[in-house]
Formats: C-alpha cells, structure tokens, sequence
C-alpha cells in the first residue's frame, strides 16, 4: 500500500519585492512522518511555514494539504483546515494581552464547546508537557524567551492537531528542556502519529526528531534523504551545513 | 496617477474591511466581555481630555459671542447660540477628533503592534478570525462611545458657556435654559447624534485598518498610528460636511 501524503508542495515560488525567497521548492510529507528542514538564516524557512497554512498566499506552484489543493480554498475552508495544525511561532507569538493560561486556552474557548473545567484540565496537561507549572496565571512578558517558546508550544498542541509545524522549536532553549522538546515531538510521533515539519539550526535536534533532513538552499530543496543518509551525504552543500563549517560551496556572506 | 492608483486601492481595502467587519458583528455577543472591556477603557479614559475640552469651547463661544450680544442688547440669546454651535457642529466635531487622538491612536499601535509581533498570524493560524475577535469589539464600542461622549461634550460645554455668561453677562440659568428650549430643535440633536455616530465609525474603521496594515517592526507601528490619526481627522471633517449637507 502507498503511503498517504499528507502535504504535497510542487514547484512553489514566492517573490517579496524583488527579492525572490522560494524558488520552486517542492517537497512531500507522508503520515506519521517528521521531516526536519534545514537552511541558512534568512533563506526562507519562515516564509515556507507560512505559505503552507495559508498565511502567506505563493506567486506560483501548488500545495495540497489532506488532498486539498488549497489555492482553491475560501476563507472558511481554510479555518475548517487550520483547526488540523498547529503551528509553533519562531517568535512564540503569544497573546500579550491575555495570561499563559488564556493563551494556551484560546483554541479551545473560541472553537470548541467544551466546559471551563475540560479546558482547564487540558490547558495544565499541555503545560506540564512542556515542562512548565505554575505558571498560568503570567502574562508572556513575565516570562523568558524558552518560557515563552513552551507556551507556544502547548499552544500548538492543545488542539491536538494532526499536522504540527514547528518553527525552530528548540533555539534559545537550555539543552535540558531541548531534549525535554525533542522527546516530546518524537513521543507525539510514536504515540499519536502526528505529522510534522520541524525547521531548526539545531542539528542535534534535527538528527534527534526527523525520519528525513531536507536542505533548502538558494530557494530549493536541494537534498532531502533519511537521517542515516543524510549523515553519510556525498553533497557538498549539506556536509558544509551539518558540519558548521565557513569552508565550503556555501558562501559566508550574503547579498540581499 | 500611480499614487492616484495606491490611493485608491487603499480605499477599496478599507470597504471590503468595513464590510467583513460587519459581517462579523453577527458574533457580537460572543464578544460581549472584550467590548465591554474596550468600552471602559476608550470611554471613561477619555473623560477627563473631552471634559477639559468641552468646557473651554463652550466659554470660549460665550466668550465670543457675548461681546457682539452685548452690543445689541441681547445677551438672552446667548444660551441658543452656544447650545446650537455644539450640538450641530462643535460638540461631534470635536469630540471627535479627541477621540481620534486618543482612542483611535492607541487601538492602531496596539493592533499594529500585534501585527508585527505576528499575534494577528498567530489568531488565523488558530482558525480564530482576527476581524471578528480583534475589531468587533473596538468598532462597537467605538459607535456607542461616540453619541454618548458627544452628549457630555454638548452638555459640558453649554454648562462652561453658562459660567461665562454669568459671571461676564450677567445672564441667569433659567433664561439661557430657556433660550436654548426655544432655539435648539430635537431635530439639532439628532443631527449632531448621526454626526457623532458616523465619526465613530470612521475612527473605528481607519484605526483598526491601519492597524492590521502595519509592517515593520517599531518604527512601522510608529508610522500607521500617524497615519491613522491624520487620515481620521481629514475624513471627520469632510464627513461633517456632507453630512450637514444631506441633513440640512
Ligand atoms: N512579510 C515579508 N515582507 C518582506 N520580506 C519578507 C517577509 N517575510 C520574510 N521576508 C524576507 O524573506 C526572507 C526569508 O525570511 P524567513 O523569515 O523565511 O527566513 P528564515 O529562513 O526563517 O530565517 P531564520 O532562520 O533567521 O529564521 C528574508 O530575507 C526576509 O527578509
Ligand atoms: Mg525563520
């Protein structure tokens, strides 16, 4: 039996200005996988994120998520489809308005009917995953960057999402509660085959979680292969990138 | 003829927004805490500024007015002219562009600031609609706060017009009561409601539009609450014109 692909991105190109940041990327997800992107600082792993739920619209190329071709979709069939992700803000993007809490909480109070006590309990459950406690009752500025990078977090998982995107999930975090972040994401793997696209600097991170590494450079993914293939790679960009080396194809410096 | 363009298609955004915005206000009652929550802060904050406000234009139209009065003898009238300045034009006029000032500027820095820290991605990213949780709420309050302020305002105001006229004129109460009775029409005060009221859509409008429009960062924010400030004030007063054009 074929295995289902859960998203499938073709030829994808996305322009701000003149400066063009994907440059027919394509890439396909299958369930219950993790695939883990890696790429410069800038190179557009963001944008990507961003692109596949809908967030930022493509110039070209085509995405189809759950058998969707999403250029087709109105604005109510993208929330029906949203309510399937969950997706973790490189800057957190918490509420600052509203408490730790309240903004764990938001998915459940505006699109469910559960009771107060439900959303509570789960909003604790979620929290305690990610290491933290007693702090629901915080604003996001009370707390640090990794705090605030866990609230969002338990954020994207309190929905219980079927596709979760993370956006370099465990950068600015201590290597203790990184590791904690990498069980989890492989735990929701196991446990409840959730799908994911984790973007990272993070290489550790990245050999820990992924099922495969794919490398965008220069708006493309320009490798993209199992974990143990990836380590033996043979391509020079790639070795450069995992090694963290300035020598190689890859220039240092950067025009914009 | 390309900025003529940009003008224009920034015009057509801002009706497709005021037209999701209303649609969404099917939701209100969902939303009933966050606009009461938004009524406080924009209503009674504001209190203090529109009370200053409104007491100064009122003596200074007693002011003004009382000296021409005095020549013709007929410092009864001054209560009328004073009640009329403001309820026709004065007291929605002012108050809102006080309001524009104040409550307007904050709501676009706060929504442009949410905008830029990527909490308005983070709503649509959660299937929650921005329009509907963000400006609901700030655009009803923004049409109740409005009327009921321009009321304060008028009622300030002919209080302040009263304080010059007594104690420069000699006018009693119950005469410049009575004066206004008999010149200021229910039809004056409605005027000046449906005024206050089409402000308030405007600077609910123009703010929070400016405010989901902001990009870059700090100086961004900076930028979209001038610009919602200045472009709220031009449309204030070109709506007061042709309102007072279809009403009168
Ligand atoms: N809304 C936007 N408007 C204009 N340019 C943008 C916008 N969003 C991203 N860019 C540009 O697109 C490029 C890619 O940005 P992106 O945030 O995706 O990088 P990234 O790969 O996530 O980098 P990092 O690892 O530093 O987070 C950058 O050059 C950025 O300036
Ligand atoms: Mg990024």
């Amino acid at each position: 039996m074929e295995e289902e692909k859960v998203i499938i991105v073709e030829n994808l190109h996305k322009s701000f200005g003149e400066k063009k940041v994907l440059k027919g990327l394509s890439l396909e997800v299958f369930r219950g996988e993790t695939v883990v992107i890696i790429g410069r600082s800038g190179c557009g792993k963001s944008v990507f994120l961003k692109l596949i739920i809908g967030l930022l619209t493509p110039d070209s190329g085509k995405i189809t998520i759950l058998g969707k071709d999403t250029s087709s979709l109105n604005e109510r069939e993208w929330e029906e489809l949203r309510k399937k992700f969950g997706i973790v803000f490189q800057s957190s993007a918490l509420l600052n308005s509203l408490t730790v809490a309240e903004n764990v909480a938001l998915p459940l109070v505006e699109n469910t009917t559960l009771s107060k006590e439900e959303i509570q309990n789960r909003v604790r459950e979620k929290l305690h995953l990610v290491g933290l406690k007693e702090v629901e009752d915080l604003y996001p500025e009370d707390l640090s960057g990794g705090m605030k990078k866990r609230v969002g977090i338990a954020r994207a998982l309190i929905m219980e999402p079927e596709i979760i995107l993370y956006d370099e999930p465990t950068t600015g975090l201590d290597p203790i509660t990184a590791s904690a972040i990498n069980r989890l994401i492989m735990d929701l793997k196991e446990k409840v085959k959730t799908t994911s696209i984790v973007v990272t600097h993070d290489m550790k991170s990245a050999f820990l979680v992924g099922d495969r590494i794919g490398l965008l450079y220069d708006g493309r993914i320009v490798e993209i292969d199992k974990v143990e293939k990836i380590r033996k790679t043979s391509n020079p960009l790639v070795k450069q990138f995992i090694e963290g080396s300035h020598k190689g194809p890859i220039p240092v410096e950067e025009g914009v | 003829m390309n900025r003529f363009l940009v003008l224009l298609t920034r015009a057509g955004e801002m009706l497709i927004f005021l037209f999701h915005t209303f649609y969404w206000m099917k939701n209100a009652f969902k939303m009933r805490k966050e606009t009461f929550n938004q009524i406080y802060r924009m209503g009674i904050g504001s209190l203090p500024v529109v009370s200053l406000m409104a007491i100064f234009s009122g003596m200074v139209l007693a002011l003004q007015a009382g000296h021409e009065l005095l020549k013709f003898q007929a410092t009864q009238a001054l209560g009328a002219i004073v009640a009329a300045s403001l309820t026709r034009e004065l007291g929605p006029v002012l108050t809102g562009l006080i309001v524009a000032g104040r409550v307007g500027a904050s709501m676009t820095a706060e929504l442009g600031t949410m905008k830029v820290s990527e909490e308005i991605d983070a709503l649509k990213a959660m299937a929650i609609n921005p329009i509907r949780f963000l400006v609901v709420p700030r655009m009803i309050s923004s049409l109740l706060i409005m009327p009921i302020l321009t009321v304060y305002t008028n009622v300030t105001g002919i209080m302040g017009g009263f304080l010059i006229g007594r104690v420069q004129l000699n006018v009693r109460f119950y005469p410049y009561l009575e004066g206004i009775a008999k010149f200021v029409t229910l039809k004056d005060i409605g005027n000046g409601l449906v005024k206050a009221l089409v402000f308030g859509l405007i600077i609910g409008l123009v703010s929070c539009f400016e405010g989901f429009h902001t990009e870059g960062g700090a100086r961004g924010v900076g930028e979209a609450t001038t610009r919602a400030v200045v472009i709220s004030f031009l449309l204030i007063l070109m709506a007061d014109y042709v309102v007072t054009h279809l009403l009168y």
